[in-house]
């Protein structure tokens, strides 16, 4: 399987190990709108985490029920070692390009 | 307030979601639910929680149900075997699916075009009836008319409470239509679907109007509706309302509505209403019981007894015009249609709006179809039985093996449905590419969109469950009945197996494709009978030109044909010229009631003709006694000339007696008889002679007869064009052959001929294909007969005479029952002509051979095929 992110796994990924250990599809959902600005469904957020799960980038496990979910429980979402270490890449691979940049003079 | 989500969307969600996401997927969107109800309120949240639980539902939140029972999965495995075995054997297999697909094709065909047909005036308001007449003279039927006197719509809205409402059409509104445009241009049509009609038109039909008040369109005089086709013509993309639209030159109408153009099933259309006020002389003539032209539509009140209304209308005229039934000795019953039953069934009825009354064809296509449908799951039967020769070791290793009786009974139905399921999904295909063909070849239009009505979806999952089930018990039963012992040592038949049932589905199979055979040749033997009977007139080369009705003024129209008539004259390539108010093969609504000395005071209905003195020798319509008329003698005016048929009806013994006696002796206006003519066929031979009566009027100018002179139609067809746009600017110039115009009237028959020849053609086909299951099975079976038979002696043709006797047999069988059947069938066929084709011997010696012929082609094509295979090879295959 490929091990490709695209820009929202990336974002979701990134969102996930934001929150830490509260990372599950309701607060990924708002905490996107929140970041990005934009809406997406809770269930394209459901099928993005499946997703990564899959690749190995996060994990998850259920955890305790709330009042506000009528007693349903949550899968809670962490980032698991690779998932941290190709962010990590990404992002290195990011800082190099920004730092060939030339400067632009913006008059 | 926290106010829960919607209930069912959480109970849709729960029903569809797989239990080990539940939590996760129920949870967040009713927390998400929870929060943005804060802060959207509830309305808004409810609608985002139930669009969530839409975007959920996905397959991959589904539950996935195991597949553990044992009987799913034989299931699954009975359809993968299905396959397998037609995969196999593809000739069997596809001889049998295609003929299955022969036959649903046709059967959905055929039932398509009787859903158009019954789909007739589906839309009107409901209860809505015409109000027709059987008008008896002395006793006698003499028509079934369909308009009615103007006084009966009224009458009957006053007399009788149940009838709400009436409104009366008078089919006078055909005509030149013209339209000055701005730039000066004259816009001019010959319209024929033109009416006149009561105010109420658009109460009582389910006819849409587009532009105009449903009640004021037609409540002034000088008011007319368009289609909106019409209004497209004459007014092009402008708004045609409150618009002016002259008609036939002397009267001009305001344009108050634009309806929707008439859908095809409609007996009504009509592409110009008149108000009825605009018609000449109008002043609702609630006492006029003579006129009959007024096509009468009433609405009765919902809780109507119609057998009681109908009694009443029965003895409603006998009242009113008791005077004048009792001076002229005859006689009129109203009776009752329902506007969506005109279509199919107004058989026999005269001076009809449309091409109504089909109800006995329809029933016929439908018989047809339905046997043909028999005939395919009878072929189905006999190749599934056939095949179990073959199939007889499989049956008997399973049962071996351990299977039950139950389970391949089972497995043998899955493989008819499979048959039948495929063959419907094959036959839609079929039907569609068709459906394009067959309308351009016969013109008779089948709407694809219908597939996908209620009607034609239910049929189809019948034609699959009970297609399945009737085809497949038997193969079932059969092949499942197979001792295991004796298949497996591998004898348990003979060719001499005792008559049975697959002999009798043969000969079932026979019968029905030999009638149909038989049914064929007369269908296109009483055609040719009909379009090569001596009309009794010569419309060869005979070019008619649509008279104009578009004048400026009293003597103008005679005037102005006067000076055509000269110019006509002096064009060599015109031989003769005739005008009348009628040709042959143009229905003639003219008709009225005469007395002569001898019809006992009777009013004796005959149709009349007005013509010019050309009018006969043109025609070559022959004289029997007297003289043609002449415009030199000026008392002809007063004389008429009859044709032989009328002569009769008046009561004159013969031609001779006639001449010197008058129509309606004694009274004001009467008519001197100078002439007799021998009769004519006005319609198709479907039709008796009409009596006529024929008048001079050399001003009759609804039709110019022209009888040309030679071949180059164009050349002289521009120029009598030019002469009459000098002449006629108002008038279109509108022109047809006389004879192709006489011979549309075949149309119908034309189709019923070409749907016969086809149907009858497949079933034969698909007959034989059967034919050839079956020879296959019994000469599978003897392989070892004919191996030994070969061995000792037999030469092939010995042994295709000893297999084809067998057959021979069922053929002859299926003879002796389609014979005399068909025979009776015929008869009855042929009653709806009045002139009629002689059945004869020849048709069922010719349909006998031609049955037999391609019934031992088929059996040869296989009997030839094992019998000359080499004796070693058969007998060495133990």
């Amino acid at each position: 399987m490929s091990k490709n992110l695209g820009t929202l796994e990336e974002t979701v990924l990134l969102i996930v190990a934001v929150l830490e250990k509260d990372a599950y599809g309701y607060t990924v959902s708002e905490e996107y709108f929140k970041n990005a600005g934009q809406r997406i469904s809770i269930s394209a957020v459901h099928t993005v985490l499946k997703r990564l799960e899959k690749k190995g980038y996060i994990h998850s496990e259920m955890g305790g029920a709330t009042k506000e979910r009528g007693g349903r429980k949550k899968r809670i979402f962490k980032v698991t070692k690779l998932g941290f270490t190709t962010l990590e890449s990404l992002q290195e691979a990011r800082m190099k390009l920004w730092g060939m940049m030339p400067k632009y003079h913006t008059s | 307030m926290h106010k829960p989500p919607p209930r069912w969307a959480n109970r849709f969600l729960e029903w569809y979601c797989a239990n080990h996401l539940v939590d996760e997927i129920q949870g967040d969107l009713q927390e998400a639910h929870f929060y943005r109800q804060k802060e959207h309120g509830p309305t808004k949240a409810g609608l985002w929680f139930v669009w969530d639980v839409i975007r959920f539902f996905r397959p991959s939140s589904f539950s996935k149900y195991q597949i553990n029972s044992n009987q799913l999965k034989m299931f699954k495995d009975h359809i993968k075997l299905g396959f397998r075995v037609f995969r196999r054997n593809k000739v069997y297999s596809s001889i049998n699916l295609s003929g299955l697909v022969l036959g649903i094709a046709c059967c959905l065909l055929i039932s398509l075009h009787v859903i158009g047909e019954l789909s007739y005036d589906d839309f009107h308001p409901e209860n809505t009836y015409r109000v027709v007449m059987d008008m008896y003279k002395k006793n006698e039927l003499s028509a079934r008319s369909t308009p009615v006197y103007p006084a009966v719509g009224i009458t009957l809205k006053e007399d009788l409470p149940e009838v709400e409402e009436f409104t009366r059409i008078l089919p006078f509104g055909g005509g030149v239509y013209s339209v000055e445009t701005e730039d000066g241009q004259l816009i001019r049509f010959n319209e024929d679907k033109g009416v006149y009609a009561d105010q109420n038109f658009f109460r009582m039909f389910g006819f849409e109007l587009i532009k105009g008040n449903v009640d004021e369109v037609l409540s002034k005089p000088d008011q007319i509706v368009l289609s909106e086709s019409a209004a497209k013509r004459y007014f092009g993309e402008n708004d045609p309302i409150g618009k002016n639209i002259s008609f036939r030159g002397e009267q001009t109408l305001l344009v108050t509505g634009v309806m929707q153009d008439y859908p095809k099933n409609s007996h009504l259309q009509f592409d110009m209403i008149i108000s009825l006020r605009s018609y000449d002389r109008f002043d609702d003539w609630p006492q006029n019981w003579t006129w009959y032209d007024f096509y009468t539509y009433i609405r009765v009140d919902k809780q109507t007894d119609i057998t009681l209304l109908s009694e009443k209308l029965d003895g409603f005229l006998l009242e009113k015009k008791k005077e004048i039934n009792e001076r002229f000795s005859s006689r009129e019953h109203l009776w009752l249609q329902h506007v969506p039953d005109i279509h199919l069934y107004s058989e026999g009825m005269s001076w009809d709006m449309g091409e109504n009354g089909g109800s006995a064809q329809v029933y016929f296509l439908s018989a047809i179809a339905f046997l043909i449908l028999i005939i395919a799951w009878v072929n189905f039967i006999n190749l599934s039985t056939a095949r179990a020769v073959k199939r007889s070791k499989e049956v008997g290793i399973r049962k071996v093996v351990g299977v039950e009786k139950k389970q391949l009974i089972i497995q043998f139905l899955t493989e008819a449905f499979l048959y039948n399921f495929f063959g419907v999904v094959i036959a839609i295909g079929v039907v569609l590419i068709a459906i394009p063909f067959i309308s351009n070849a016969i013109d008779l239009s089948i709407d694809p969109f219908l597939l996908l009505s209620k009607k034609i979806l239910i049929g189809i999952l019948v034609l699959i469950f009970g297609g399945s089930l009737l085809s497949g018990l038997y193969p079932a039963f059969v092949l499942t009945s197979f001792k295991p012992v004796s298949v497996l040592k591998g004898s348990f038949y003979s060719r001499k197996t005792s008559f049975g049932f697959r002999q009798l589905l043969v000969i079932f199979q026979f019968t029905v494709s030999i009638i149909l055979i038989l049914g064929t040749i007369l269908v296109v033997k009483q055609l040719r009978f009909m379009q090569n009977q001596s009309l009794g007139l010569n419309v060869d080369q005979t070019l008619v030109l649509r008279g104009p009705s578009s004048s400026r003024g009293d003597n103008d129209l005679a005037n102005r044909q006067e000076i055509f008539r000269n110019q006509l004259e002096q064009n060599s390539e015109i031989k003769a010229f005739t005008t009348s108010s009628n040709i042959p093969g143009e229905e003639n609504f003219w008709i009225s009631g005469f007395a002569t000395n001898k019809s006992e005071g009777a009013l004796l209905s005959c149709y009349i003709i007005s013509v010019d003195d050309d009018f006969f020798e043109q025609y070559e319509i022959d004289l029997v006694a007297g003289r043609y008329m002449s415009k030199d003698l000026q008392t002809d005016t007063a004389s008429v000339v009859l044709n032989r048929e009328a002569v009769r009806l008046f009561g004159f013994s013969s031609a001779e007696e006639a001449i010197g006696e008058s129509l309606n002796p004694g009274r004001r206006r009467q008519w001197k008889i100078v002439g007799v003519v021998e009769n004519y066929h006005q319609a198709t031979l479907r039709e008796d002679l009409d009596p006529m009566a024929f008048f001079h009027n050399s001003n009759a100018n609804n039709f110019l007869s022209l009888k040309l002179n030679t071949d180059n139609y164009p050349r002289v067809i521009s120029a009598i064009e030019d002469q009459w746009d000098e002449i006629y600017p108002d008038n279109p110039f509108d022109f047809f052959f006389l004879d192709e115009f006489f011979n549309r009237q075949y149309k119908s028959d034309i189709q019923f001929n070409a749907v016969f020849v086809s149907f009858a053609g497949l079933a034969i086909f698909v007959a034989c294909l059967g034919l050839f299951g079956l020879v296959s099975f019994t000469v599978e079976q003897a392989r070892k007969e004919i191996g030994i038979r070969k061995v000792l002696g037999a030469s092939v043709s010995k042994i295709m005479l000893l297999l084809a006797k067998d057959y021979a047999k069922l053929i002859i069988g299926a003879m002796i029952i389609a014979f005399p059947l068909s025979f009776w069938l015929m008869t009855k066929w042929l009653e709806d002509f009045a002139y009629q084709t002689t059945i004869g011997v020849g048709i069922f010696i010719f349909g006998g051979f031609f049955v037999i012929i391609i019934a031992l082609l088929t059996v040869s094509v296989k009997s030839l095929n094992v019998s000359k295979t080499n004796p070693a090879v058969t007998l060495r295959e133990e």
